[in-house]
């Protein structure tokens, strides 16, 4: 259903023609259908428009428009979101950021980069590279998730353990607000006065208005670094050499979980060496001083031993290392050896609560009949089961649906959350009141309101209510799975 | 003015339901009263609202590495409480005898090792308060990382009690440090201490903090700190946390790699007098009877002119090197006149480089005749309308922001 009349439709692509040009356009239907979804394929819906900017004025001129004519509209990155956080629902406009992926300045001696919000992740490191000097979130999709869709979702990655997510690292934020205003928050300079708008503005899922220019900060390589290997015989053994090392004390830079399912897919698509009969295995880097690495990774490997690992393996070198990470990265790539579909879960409990959730896990995946495999953030006790499925069987998405409520619920039950990295989107809607009382989610409107006064930019998506664009009535094919109270 | 101190975040917002339906009386929340300078003019009517009576310990996995607690714990009984364990919140807090976590977290406390500690917005990950109306809200949660809802925490930060009263926060915490250690760099000029800066962004080792003084603020700070360093020349200090042999190696690299012609020495300040000094530049924004301190935001690159600047004007200032924050102390022995002037050339200073100079303290004349604030910036009109959402009748810290 399209929330546009034909002629309203005309007009806005008339319109956005004189802004953007034909080539910074797509409204036929068979080149529409690529923008269905995003990572989050359960639910799908076309935009009217998807319009490609490559300028800020040209987004201001196309928010504009939007209002005019009333349209909803929806920021999107590289569509890798995988909460539905780029889902038109509703339909409407589409407003792409892929062509605005310049790097502005790379500053290092105040330690900033300014950037595009289309530029993706893995270009700024490689820009870096050498300097000394990183961008430090990297999510597993760095190879193509863009730093706007990364503020927009506050991303984490391996090394957000140590280094922190995507609001530890950016200064300041330059955005078109949803009545096409051009707004700067923060900027350069640590400190200004007032309320962190920056900081609230990271992980509003595209409802607070379009993101153009983004400061990001840069951090100092890691002197020196060991990555380490452990292999298990159980998932159980594994999860608790995790709770032993945070609870010693040590805070690697990256502490990352595979189970055996995850394996044998790495291993038939990388050859790594991963052990096939292993319960689970957890990548371990630590990094810091030379002159404390070393003891650092020979305390893990001790405490790995004293939890029941079978083998601590070292990467001997940069070579191997690398390897260790594209595995770890490329994960989900993997997966497409082991099914057609798959819905990847992002719940989150307290570190020291991963036995229970992976017991949880099992115990879902046997009851409903839903194969899952395991490949997830350890450290912060950030789970990312992924369910295997069939799309074309509506059935099995019904289950995959039940078992990923029971996981999510069960996170709330152990005093975690429903989401640790990939957002609320569309997916997830229906456990914020779960979550959250009706005091917060009132208040969360209230700001949304503020920041987003007609709620056309980014309609239903976060917050149970508010933000529909008058489109209230719309029925959504898969409605955000129902959390049982 | 009233006073009101409840001993839970129920009757606090008891308080607050009430007060919105009946008299309507502007509160002021406080915890330690250490920031109380910011409060706004002030009706007769209006109500203190202390929480220093919620300091419960709430829920504490000290291996989950995160804590829960009253907003109104001391930030000395936090730190304790998490010594016990070995672990630490480490941001510098001034007064932590009698500052309160919330306080501080409302007032965006920071010190010298924002450097390599981060602040605030590294380590609140979840809290609870109560609105204008006396409806508790919260955010975040118990866990180190979670995404779900807008981050209200991020702006309860540094909201200065505008938009809420917190009552219950969660931090992350760190495991404790060993060590503390700072070396003393007495350099020929501000331009060698700009130059090693430069060098330092590649420095092998990695400091937690790095400062600068101008004279009259080093001499303030020897005498506090009770240590005896040359302060006749301009002074950059790199502080160094973690193992002995972490500190050792850094602090023997740092020599070998600041070896240059402007540097006239490099002294090792030992273990206690490195707390000591690290004591005395958290507390020296409170400067006494100064007439007026202001904290000025640039970018790093920027500080070793504007210290010289302040250098010229016998300003007492002190720089956190790597963050581009200037915190200085007018002299008082020249005129109200004198005194403003200087304020809108050191204005004019930051604002030409997109920064902006605010007042944390002044006396008469120059309190009402200076914005507090610096620079108005267009983010401050969407500051205003969330204020207004959140609390319309603008009953929470009138004037305790910069929009209004
Ligand atoms: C294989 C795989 C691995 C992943 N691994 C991780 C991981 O390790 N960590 C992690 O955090 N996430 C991970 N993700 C999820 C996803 O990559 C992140 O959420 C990422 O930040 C999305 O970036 P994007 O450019 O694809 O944004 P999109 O998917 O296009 O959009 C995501 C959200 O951001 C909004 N948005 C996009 N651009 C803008 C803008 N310029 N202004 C305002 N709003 C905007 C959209 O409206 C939407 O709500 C993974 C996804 C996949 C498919």
């Amino acid at each position: 259903m399209s929330s546009t009349t034909e002629s309203s439709a005309e007009q806005l692509i008339r319109r956005f023609r004189d802004v953007v040009g034909e080539d910074g356009l797509l409204y036929r239907p068979e080149e529409l259908i690529v923008y269905e979804c995003d990572g989050y394929v359960v639910e799908k819906n076309v935009p009217d428009v998807v319009v490609f900017p490559r300028t800020t004025a040209q987004i201001i001129e196309l928010v504009k428009i939007c209002n005019d004519l009333k349209v909803p509209f929806v920021p999107r990155g590289a569509g890798t979101s995988l909460a539905g956080g780029t889902l038109p629902v509703g339909g409407g406009v589409m407003i792409t950021l892929t062509r605005m992926r310049e790097i502005l300045e790379i500053n290092y001696r105040d330690r900033y980069a300014i950037v595009e919000p289309g530029l993706v992740n893995v270009h700024l490191t490689q820009a870096l590279k050498g300097s000394g000097y990183h961008y430090a979130p990297d999510p597993s999709s760095q190879g193509a998730c863009t730093l706007g869709g990364n503020v927009a979702t506050n991303s984490g990655g391996p090394h957000t353990l140590k280094y922190g997510v995507t609001v530890n690292h950016v200064l300041g934020i330059e955005y078109v607000s949803p009545q096409g205003e051009l707004m700067r928050l923060g900027g350069p300079q640590e400190e200004m006065p007032g309320y962190d708008l920056t900081g609230m503005f990271v992980g509003s899922e595209g409802t607070f208005g379009i993101c153009t220019k983004i400061w990001v900060r840069l951090t100092r390589d890691p002197a020196a670094h060991r990555t380490l290997l452990a292999i298990f015989e159980t998932v159980k053994d594994a999860t608790e050499t995790i709770s032993a090392i945070i609870g010693a004390g040590i805070v690697p830079a990256a502490l990352e979980m595979m189970d055996q399912g995850i394996i044998a897919a790495l291993e038939e698509a990388f050859h790594f060496g991963f052990p096939l009969d292993a319960g689970a295995v957890l990548l371990i880097e630590t990094d810091g001083l030379e002159v404390s690495v070393e003891q650092d990774a020979l305390d893990i490997e001790r405490l790995c031993s004293e939890n029941g690992a079978r083998e601590v393996r070292r990467a001997g070198t940069e070579a191997e290392r690398q390897l260790l990470w594209k595995c770890r990265k490329q994960a989900f790539g993997a997966i497409g050896r082991l099914s057609p579909s798959y819905c990847t879960q992002d719940g989150v409990v307290p570190r020291t609560k991963l036995p229970e959730i992976l017991d949880c896990i099992t115990e879902s995946s046997e009851r409903h009949g839903i194969r899952v495999v395991n490949v997830f953030h350890a450290g912060d006790g950030n789970i990312h089961p992924i369910l295997l499925f069939d799309e074309r069987d509506p059935e099995q998405i019904k289950r995959v649906m039940a078992a990923s409520d029971e996981i999510l619920n069960r996170c709330i039950d152990l005093g975690g959350s429903v989401t640790g990295e990939h957002g609320i989107g569309v997916e997830k809607i229906s456990f914020m009141s779960r979550l959250f009382t009706e005091n917060d989610l009132e208040i969360m409107g209230r700001i949304r309101i503020a920041m987003n006064p007609t709620g056309c930019c980014s309609p239903s998506k976060m917050l149970p209510t508010a933000g529909a664009c008058g489109m209230e009535h719309i029925e959504r094919s898969h409605p955000g799975k129902q959390a049982h109270a | 003015m009233t006073e009101f101190s409840p001993v839970s975040a129920k009757e606090l917002a008891r308080f607050l339901r009430d007060n919105s339906k009946g008299e309507r009386a502007q509160v002021f929340p406080v915890g330690g009263r250490t920031s109380l300078q910011f409060l706004g003019p002030q009706q007769t009517t209006a109500a203190l609202l202390s929480t220093h009576q919620i300091a419960n310990v709430i829920d504490y996995p000290a291996r989950d590495m995160t804590i829960t607690v009253g907003a109104g714990m001391r930030t000395s009984d936090l730190s304790e409480i998490l010594a016990n364990e070995n672990q630490e919140l480490p941001i510098d807090i001034s007064h932590n005898q009698r500052a309160t976590i919330g306080g501080a977290i409302s007032c965006n406390v920071s010190g010298p090792r924002r450097y390599g500690q981060g602040t605030f917005r590294d380590y609140l990950i979840g809290m609870t308060a109560v609105d204008a109306e006396g409806k508790e809200f919260h955010a975040g949660g118990r866990v180190v990382k979670n995404v779900a809802g807008y981050d209200l925490c991020k702006l309860m930060i540094g909201s200065r009690g505008s938009l809420g009263v917190l009552t219950e926060i969660t931090l992350k915490v760190k495991p404790k440090q060993d060590h503390l250690e700072a070396v003393w760099i007495n350099c020929e000029s501000f331009e060698t201490i700009d130059l090693l800066c430069e060098k330092m962004l590649n420095s092998a080792t990695r400091p937690v903090a790095m400062e600068a003084f101008t004279p009259a603020a080093c001499q303030f700070v020897v005498a506090d700190a009770r240590i005896n360093f040359p302060t006749d020349h301009p002074v950059m200090l790199v502080f160094y946390e973690g193992t002995e042999k972490e500190l050792l190696w850094q602090i023997g690299m740092l020599r070998s790699e600041l070896d240059h012609p402007g540097v006239r020495s490099i002294e090792e300040v030992g273990d206690e007098s490195s707390i000591l000094l690290l004591g005395t530049l958290t507390e020296f924004p409170d400067g006494g009877d100064v007439p007026a301190t202001f904290q000025a935001n640039m970018r790093p690159s920027r500080v070793a002119s504007f210290l010289e600047y302040c250098t010229s004007r016998n300003i007492s200032a002190v720089a956190r090197l790597g963050n581009g924050i200037v915190i200085g102390h007018l002299p008082d022995d020249i005129g109200h006149e004198a005194q403003k002037s200087v304020l809108n050339e050191l204005s004019a200073h930051t604002h030409n480089d997109g920064g902006n100079l605010i007042l944390l303290n002044a006396e008469e004349p120059i309190a009402s005749e200076l914005s507090w604030w610096g620079r108005a910036e267009q983010s401050w009109s969407v500051m205003k309308t969330i204020k207004e959402s959140l609390d319309p009748s603008g009953l929470l810290n009138p004037g305790g922001t910069p929009f209004e």
